[in-house]
């Protein structure tokens, strides 16, 4: 995590109480289902998803735990992505040597995916009382986050932290190592790529 | 044009706000069992936090110690840090010299050669003949 060091710089937050236990408690607590589904568009692997989430929570705590709480969002979003990414690094790799081995298996599950599938369980998994009114809700969900996980990888970064953590500009492009500039059209690009999905499938939100 | 530009980004916003309840929603419904795994991992994570913080290594405490009373008092307390160090050498180098002495009176009594042979002048005598009979 040496690029999360140089990017919140050290020196300059002299006066700036530092974080207790409480504080790194409280931000955790509020961040982990956020990040829990960030990392599981990315990966589409709900196992490794949770893996990558205690990695980078482990990480942060380890770290940066003495760091002023309002570090925390920046630091541990970089240190998520860079868990996601090493992530799909050992994938790509792992993938190579399976496809050598079984070479009439498909390389990417993007084709076969069953939306109805997804709805089925996440209707199982809570007896509604509204049940219409659930399933449409869920139906949506689901495909909002379908299309998440179509995104490009840095759309789909820019997006969350922008608009979903709630992170400023600056924050954002400070934890994704690019421009400010770059951080907006990122966020533009995602926007409207997905108003563009949820307009063909006939969803309004 | 500018104009035109603001009202696209707030309608982009707009947009965005409605996604983040949608998703906001979903993440508040979690199943149970992902949920208590992620506690778990949060748990681990302020477990080691705390043992990270407990562990006392002479850098913080040097900063524990520095860091009492703030920045203002901040040099009074290295400079009271400076003298406990040079207090502390002094008693462990005078305790060493008192132990050299000690050796060197206990060799002496302990000896042969009886201890008024010191207050002896013929000895002396004795001695820087002897000495320089066995140089040449």
């Amino acid at each position: 995590m040496v690029k999360a060091d140089r990017a919140s710089g050290a020196p300059k937050n002299k006066g700036i109480p530092l974080s207790t236990r409480v504080e790194l408690s409280d931000f955790l607590a509020s961040v982990e289902r956020r990040a829990y589904k960030q990392a599981l568009y990315a990966v589409r692997d709900e196992q490794a998803a949770l893996d990558l989430v205690q990695e980078a929570m482990m990480r942060l705590a380890e770290k940066y735990g003495q760091r002023p709480a309002a570090e925390f969002p920046m630091l541990f979003q970089r240190i998520l992505q860079n868990a996601i990414r090493d992530h799909g690094r050992r994938q790509k790799v792992r993938n190579t040597w399976v496809s050598l081995f079984s070479a009439f298996r498909g390389n990417d599950d993007d084709e076969d995916f069953d939306l109805l599938e997804t709805l089925e369980t996440a209707d199982d998994s809570k007896p509604a009382d509204t049940p219409h009114g659930q399933l449409q809700q869920s139906q949506t969900l689901a495909v909002i986050e379908r299309e998440i996980e179509k995104l490009p990888a840095r759309q789909r970064e820019a997006f969350i932290m922008r608009y979903w953590e709630e992170m400023d500009i600056a924050e954002t492009a400070a934890a994704m190592g690019c421009s400010e500039g770059s951080v907006k059209t990122h966020c533009s690009r995602a926007v409207h790529t997905l108003a563009a999905a949820l307009r063909l499938k006939g969803i309004t939100l | 044009m500018s104009n035109y530009r603001d009202h696209h980004e707030t309608e982009e916003q707009a947009f965005a706000l409605k996604l983040r309840n949608r998703l906001n929603a979903g993440a508040a419904t979690l199943p149970a069992d992902t949920a208590a795994r992620l506690f778990e991992a949060r748990q681990a994570a302020l477990d080691s936090h705390s043992r990270r913080a407990s562990g006392l290594s002479i850098v913080s405490f040097g900063r524990s110690v520095l860091s009492l009373g703030g920045d203002a008092l901040r040099p009074m307390s290295a400079a009271l840090l400076l003298v406990a160090a040079l207090l502390g050498t002094d008693y462990i180098t005078s305790s060493l010299q008192l132990d050299e002495v000690e050796e060197v009176d206990s060799a002496l009594l302990a000896d042969d050669l009886p201890i008024n042979a010191y207050l002896d002048r013929g000895f002396d005598t004795w001695l820087s003949v002897s000495n320089s009979s066995a140089e040449r």
